[in-house]
């Protein structure tokens, strides 16, 4: 195992250093289309080399669908939407079976896949859709396989969700359960633009030259970058920043008074882990070869804010996720 | 955790790191040092301000000191911070992004793969660029005032014994001369002592009261028992005597006049209609008035005694002569020939002078009604057949001076073992004051109530209602 990891990490040395060459070439193509949004591009980005998921939540019109549209191209990726509604079943996105005739006149069962066999899947509206569906994404997130009729499918290698959803209009609308937030590696709250930034989004698209986006990124380059991503060295001190930060989400252990005042339910250990890919890829991104307190730092909202459960005394008092973790690692020390 | 020094690009960062080292482990002995330092220099100010040589602490001192500085350098050495521990912190002042204790950290693990390589690298030119003397720079400690105080201190102290000698002991001798402190203190020690003698002056005054009334008890064996006495004059006499003993002293501790005195310092209380059996009364009023007349310069405390010694001395008369005050309580009110109405009269207001002088007044008639008796102000005495009732209503320019002269006490009520207190109250008759149980109107029609609904369990339902939780 330990010499199969020494070739895999030696072999993709030739890589090492174009990872944020390349990682940088993305940003310049996402750039042509999309207008700002550098956190949120950053965010995806490094999501698709932890190899994890994404939730975008924002108002309409921010461009969120664009971002993900536009991202596919320039990755050069097997990209398919779903319009989450609430008449929506999991066999509309996973696929279902289908009886086949054959030439000869037989009748068999073949599974027709759904839209969730791609690589890049943009789940629009996630939470307009029942539970159920909602649910039908859980194994294909988490194991990258779909199971139906007693048949387990593999999912084509990267799979990637970006799901959005919008934070206001709530009515008829279905808040995705925790087990299928955990599975989120990160949620990135889209921002609305800038001044300057909204001047050059009405440039863009109220003329008549179309921008084109290339690709320049194979579903295989990032299948090695992601190999390479998990050889950068973490030193223990961070580790141990990262374990104290997730450990101190959990009002149980009383150790931090923020959460046990305002937090129901903590991190999951999955949050652990996004803290440490995340600041992986986000180390590699800034040309350092290890991973820093800074990186961690720089990821925990992202990271954690969905996988912390505010209790009654956060609502009324008006507390948010993001102020409560500010604050809960401003009193870890590292 | 040691670095070898094998690799030639490792040179450069054990030295940067004992650099570092040097330098923290400096700054630790510094501060140790210097709380030795401040803990000796306080002893030594005690001891130079109690003791008559200096030089015996001064020696004392030193050589702890330089054994204190021995000390916490061997203990800063060995409680020094490890290689990693180091690395983290350098790396924390040079923003080093932690690599410099990654590489540390990573720096034993044998055949290294191509990226820990990498890290090495990039640690060892990120390292060149940190300057370890300029971020860890050997520095006086905090607070370092505190030292500088204590020196200062010090050195004044010793410039003090070396002329005055020991500076506790001479401290001691001026405070005890000091004039300040005598000063300071004096308001204190005269409050005390004018409280102590207004103390005394009153116990002097009950007593002398307690006195004359034994002694008038005593003058009179022939008087009857309380039982028997007709329903009236004597024990209303006695009561009107207590009453106005109160006024009196009320007036005392007021220090304003009587009511029997005249604003001008005539003499207001003498009535013509005095009745046959208050004429002892009304003669030692009329002697007392002309006295007070004729020194015209008596101070209104002593006013105030003088017309309390007449109204004991009234009540007394009047406690001779109840059997003859029996019939006079039974006539008319408007008679005005009773010892009450001497009473009354003794203690009537001067503004009135001519109502006095009728032995008629209005009060005096009022307090003789026996039919229906008004426990109006100065008159309740009067009353022969109804009891006594303590006047509640006080002068208010007085209440703040009031002594209460009269207390309640339950003589008639046996006081039992510990424990047992006698009740008056019968098994079942006592009354507790209950609430009012009848139900509130409460304002919960159509919706109304929601106001009173805190905002914030308000919020809470919006939300809830409106799936915003994520």
């Amino acid at each position: 195992m330990g010499l199969e990891m020494k070739k895999t990490a030696i072999s993709a040395v030739p890589e090492i250093e174009s990872v944020a060459e390349t990682v940088s070439l993305v940003r310049a193509e996402i750039s042509k289309a999309i207008v700002g949004q550098n956190e949120i591009v950053d965010g995806v980005l490094i999501a698709i080399l932890a190899g994890g998921h994404v939730l975008l939540e924002g108002v309409p019109g921010l461009g969120k669908t664009m971002l993900v549209r536009t991202l596919a191209q320039t990755l050069a990726l097997k990209y398919s939407r779903i319009q989450f509604t609430p008449d929506l079943m999991p066999a509309d996105v996973i696929g279902t079976t289908v009886i086949h005739e054959n030439g000869d006149g037989a009748k068999t069962l073949r599974f027709q896949p759904g839209p969730l066999f791609s690589n890049l899947l943009l789940a629009d509206e996630i939470n307009r859709t029942t539970p159920k569906t909602q649910s039908a994404l859980l194994e294909a997130m988490q194991e990258k396989q779909v199971t139906v009729g007693g048949v387990t499918h593999l999912l084509d290698e990267p799979f990637l969700v970006i799901a959005t959803q919008n934070p206001l209009e709530m009515e008829g609308t279905y808040p995705l359960p925790e087990a299928q937030l955990d599975r989120f590696l990160f949620k990135l709250r889209v921002p609305f633009p800038q001044r300057s930034e909204l001047h050059d989004i009405l440039d863009r698209t109220t003329q008549k030259a179309e921008v084109s986006v290339n690709a320049v990124l194979t579903g295989a380059q990032i299948m090695e970058m992601r190999r390479i991503v998990r050889s950068v060295p973490v030193a223990p001190h961070v580790q141990d920043y990262v374990v104290q930060l997730v450990m101190a989400t959990h009002p149980e252990n009383g150790a931090n008074s923020v959460a046990a005042k305002y937090i129901r339910y903590g991190s999951s250990p999955r949050g652990a882990q996004t803290l440490i890919l995340g600041g992986k890829v986000r180390a590699l991104l800034e040309g350092r070869y290890n991973v820093s307190i800074d990186d961690v730092r720089a990821l925990l909202l992202s990271s954690l804010r969905h996988r912390i459960i505010l209790n009654f005394e956060a609502h009324a008092d008006g507390r948010t996720p993001d102020d409560l973790l500010e604050e809960i690692a401003t009193r870890v020390k590292n | 955790m040691p670095i070898a020094h094998s690799d030639p690009r490792q040179i450069g960062l054990a030295e940067a790191i004992g650099e570092v080292r040097k330098r923290v482990v400096a700054n630790r002995w510094l501060g140790l040092w210097v709380v030795c330092c401040n803990c000796v220099i306080a002893a030594l100010l005690v001891a130079v301000a109690l003791m008559r040589s200096m030089r015996g602490p001064l020696i004392a001192a030193l050589a702890v000191v330089i054994l204190a500085a021995v000390e916490t350098a061997i203990a800063a050495w060995y409680t020094k911070p490890s290689t990693y521990r180091l690395a983290q912190r350098l790396d924390h002042e040079s923003r080093s992004g932690d690599r410099i204790s990654t590489a540390v950290y990573f720096w034993t693990v044998a055949n290294p793969d191509e990226l820990l390589r990498r890290q090495r690298t990039d640690a060892l030119e990120h390292l060149a660029n940190v300057r370890p003397r300029e971020l860890f720079p050997v520095q006086a400690p905090p607070k370092m005032w505190r030292t500088g105080a204590l020196i200062a201190a010090l050195a004044a102290l010793c410039a003090f014994h070396s002329v005055y000698g020991p500076a506790i002991p001479r401290l001691a001798e001026k405070a005890a001369r000091s004039r300040t402190l005598a000063t300071v203190f004096s308001p204190v020690t005269r409050a005390v002592e004018f409280a102590r003698a207004e103390k005394k002056e009153l116990a002097d005054l009950v007593a002398g009261n307690d006195r004359d009334k034994q002694a008038s008890e005593t003058q009179k064996p022939g008087q009857l028992p309380a039982a028997d006495k007709p329903a009236g004059s004597a024990q209303a006499t006695a009561n009107a005597a207590k009453l106005d003993l109160t006024q009196a002293q009320q007036m005392a501790n007021a220090g304003m006049p009587s009511q029997g005195q005249a604003p001008n310092g005539a003499v207001p209380n003498q009535q013509a209609g005095t009745p046959a059996n208050s004429q002892n009364a009304s003669a030692t009023d009329q002697q007392s008035a002309q006295s007070a007349a004729g020194q015209g310069q008596q101070s209104l405390g002593q006013k105030a005694l003088q017309a309390l010694q007449n109204l004991m001395n009234s009540a007394l008369s009047g406690q001779q002569n109840s059997g003859q005050s029996a019939s006079s309580a039974q006539q008319p009110p408007n008679v005005g020939t009773t010892s009450m109405q001497a009473m009354a009269g003794a203690s009537q207001i001067a503004s009135v002078p001519n109502q006095a002088a009728q032995g008629q007044t209005s009060n005096s008639q009022g307090s003789q009604n026996q039919t229906t008796p008004t426990p109006g102000k100065h008159t309740g005495a009067g009353n022969g057949t109804s009891p006594w009732q303590p006047r509640d209503a006080v002068d208010p320019q007085l209440a703040g001076n009031v002594a209460k002269q009269h207390v309640e006490l339950q003589t008639t009520g046996f006081r039992g073992p510990p424990g047992k207190e006698r009740s008056d109250v019968a098994p079942g008759t006592a009354q507790i004051p209950l609430q009012d149980l009848s139900p509130q109107r409460v304002r919960t029609v159509n919706g109304a109530g929601q106001d009173s609904v805190p905002a914030r369990y308000r919020q809470y339902v919006q939300n809830y209602f409106q799936h915003s939780g994520k």
